[in-house]
């Protein structure tokens, strides 16, 4: 029979520490744990649950979409097109397996799941650019824009780990919104970089400003405006 | 196993309370809770199937299985008894209510313990104890021999809701409570859930509570709000942050009002503290608690309660709406008026008693209460015999609460006993 002797409570007999403080029981005090433990090694029933959901989709969807990229090669074959719509359509299929299997969460961690999208969609831009023979567009156009739009949410997702903020309902449509808000300037940067060659802002003005402004509206009144600010828009508003 | 369809004639509603349950029902959010007997042998599962089975013919309103209307969820009757199983899962997580014909309760065992794990769609505390006694009782007699108890007589008013019974419809609401302080603590992962359990002398929480010229349960809740004031104190908590710590009481309304019913019959009371004000002392604290009860413990108060909970579900325009519209609605609309409005809760369903010769068998009792997203560390309390269980189920890895709330009540001069799932 052991005791804490910081808390001063009876022990479990299999205990090797305190459940409260975490003071260590002396390994001579402890019984065999397996054999005295009062509950089972718990299976966490969710996790099983969303592991066998989310393997029947994975399953189901790349058997559908496997099938439909077999029946593309056969009609590639048959048909033989001068155009090249089967390859952009098995390409995309192909990618699609992988979307989903990164979307349904198989690998951990949310940075490493939207770094891993963003160069898979960067792989299936310059995939699909390949296939006429030239690259154009995947170098000038996708990679800047991907780049810049991973970077900008893997940033946004890392400053909402730090912020430990408890209401997700409130804090992830702000954190979303304030994100946009810096991607949208810069995609249009990289439009107007590379259609008129010059660097200036015009749409993306205005909807960082609403965006902003949304944000802002939404955590004033999550967090209740300060008295100092109430009472100098009353002055100001007064009727 | 796939529950095979039957043609039933036999079908209820869910009572006021039991109707929310099922449409905030997740992961994270079980409306399970836990009764478990530790008896003094290892438990036989054979005995104990036929004592649900037998139990469950005693009484038919637990024998259901959830069903998925246009407008409300409603329970249909079964004619067989679910599966006794073997304990598997984190507690309070066995049973699935959105998934189709679930069963609203699950038996289970594991060496020398029998847990009904109940969900509140179907009853609260005192009603799961009148079904798990009988299964119990069952039990013991097929333990030694003799044939088990197949029929009651059914007292009237046994599977009533209570609820539209008591309600009176011209009644003003009570006054709403303001948003309480809620733990800045981290969740642990979905679908597990942390148990640490105290036991102690029932005898000996009396004396300390007679110490303080108060009963048992005012006892411990004083505690508990000593525990999260100080918490709170030791913390840097800016003041933005620090509400009201309010305690969310469940009341058995079964001892105010006259009603034998085994379905849901409580209302939650909510006595409180504000700590904005300054520090509370043990005597503060304390005569908050008896004159908030004094005030909101009696029928006329209680019958407000009723009343504001069971209007909503009388509105027409709150019936038309289709249930899974209703499924995505109550969630939000429960965390905003519901868990927001108490920080933690202390249930209390008192000292249970067994007649002889079924009392023997038994080494103690035990309740959990369900997990919950919103108030992610709860307790509960029960007493048999001397020994009373207060466990607290906790969605975090932090032990500050028990820690300090445990060794207030070392330092009463009680001894503890501590059991823990992890």
């Amino acid at each position: 029979m052991a005791y804490c002797c910081q808390c001063g409570v009876e022990l479990d007999e299999h205990a090797e520490k305190c459940p409260l403080c975490n003071f260590e029981v002396p390994p001579a005090l402890v019984k065999d744990r397996d054999k005295n433990r009062i509950y089972p090694r718990a299976v966490n029933a969710h996790t099983h649950q969303t592991d066998v959901i989310k393997n029947k989709i994975l399953y189901a969807y790349s058997l559908v979409s496997l099938a439909v990229v077999l029946i593309l090669l056969v009609l590639n074959s048959i048909l033989q097109p001068e155009h090249k719509i089967f390859q952009y359509a098995m390409g995309c299929i192909v990618a699609s397996i992988l979307y989903v299997f990164l979307l349904l969460g198989y690998i951990k961690r949310l940075t490493r799941i939207l770094m891993s999208l963003g160069l898979l969609t960067w792989l299936l831009c310059m995939f699909l650019d390949s296939i006429d023979g030239v690259f154009t567009w995947s170098i000038l156009w996708a990679m800047p824009i991907i780049a810049v739009t991973t970077l900008v949410f893997v940033i946004v997702r890392i400053l909402y780990r730090r912020g430990k903020h408890t209401n997700h309902f409130i804090f992830i449509p702000i954190y979303i919104c304030l994100g946009l808000a810096v991607l949208l300037p810069l995609i249009e940067l990289i439009i107007q970089y590379n259609l008129f060659d010059r660097f200036k802002l015009t749409w993306s003005l205005v909807s960082t400003i609403s965006l902003v402004c949304f944000s802002g509206v939404v955590a004033g009144l999550y967090y209740q405006m300060p008295e100092y600010i109430k009472e100098r828009l009353i002055r100001i508003f007064h009727v | 196993m796939r529950y095979k369809r039957k043609k039933s004639d036999s079908w209820f509603k869910l009572d006021n309370a039991g109707k929310l349950y099922p449409s905030i029902a997740s992961s994270r959010v079980s409306t399970t809770f836990r009764i478990t007997a530790v008896l003094k042998e290892t438990v036989h599962a054979g005995h104990l199937q036929l004592a649900l089975d037998a139990a469950c013919k005693c009484y038919p309103v637990f024998n259901v299985r959830l069903r998925r209307g246009l407008f409300w969820y409603y329970f249909e009757n079964v004619n067989e008894a679910p599966k006794v199983l073997n304990e598997r899962y984190f507690p309070c997580n066995s049973i699935r209510l959105r998934h189709s014909h679930a069963m609203p309760f699950s038996l289970l065992y594991y060496k020398k313990r029998i847990h009904l794990e109940m969900s509140h769609a179907i009853s609260d505390g005192a009603g799961a104890m009148v079904f798990f006694k009988c299964i119990l009782k069952n039990y013991y007699r097929l333990s030694h021999h003799m044939t088990p108890i197949r029929k009651i007589q059914l007292v009237e008013g046994q599977d009533e809701d209570a609820f539209e019974k008591y309600y009176q419809p011209k009644l003003p609401n009570p006054r709403k409570v303001s948003r309480a302080f809620h733990f800045p603590f981290k969740l642990i992962e979905k679908g597990e859930y942390r148990i640490t359990t105290g036991l102690f002398s029932y005898d000996g929480l009396k004396g300390c509570a007679a110490k303080y010229d108060t009963s048992p349960t005012k006892f411990l809740l004083m505690l508990l709000f000593e525990t999260i004031q100080d918490y709170i104190e030791s913390s840097n908590l800016s003041m933005r942050e620090i509400t009201p710590i309010i305690i969310n009481m469940p009341v058995d309304l079964r001892g105010y009002y006259d009603s034998v019913t085994v379905r849901n019959f409580f209302i939650s009371l909510t006595p409180q503290i504000d700590v904005r004000l300054g520090h509370y002392t043990r005597e503060e604290i304390l005569r908050e608690i008896d004159h908030y009860l004094a005030l909101n413990l009696n029928t006329k108060h209680l019958s407000q309660y009723i009343r504001r909970n069971f209007r909503n579900e009388l509105f027409w325009h709150v019936r038309v709406i289709p249930l899974f519209i209703k499924n995505a609605i109550i969630p939000i609309v429960y965390n905003y008026y519901g868990e927001s409005s108490y920080t933690t809760s202390l249930s209390n369903i008192g000292s249970v008693k067994m007649e002889a010769p079924y009392d023997t068998m038994i080494e103690h009792l035990e309740l959990l209460p369900p997990p919950s997203e919103g108030n992610i560390i709860k307790a509960t309390m029960i007493s048999y015999k001397d020994i009373t269980a207060l466990s607290f189920g906790s969605l975090t890895e932090d032990r500050t609460i028990e820690r300090l709330f445990f060794r207030k009540l070392r330092e009463e001069g009680l001894h503890i006993k501590m059991e823990t799932n992890y």
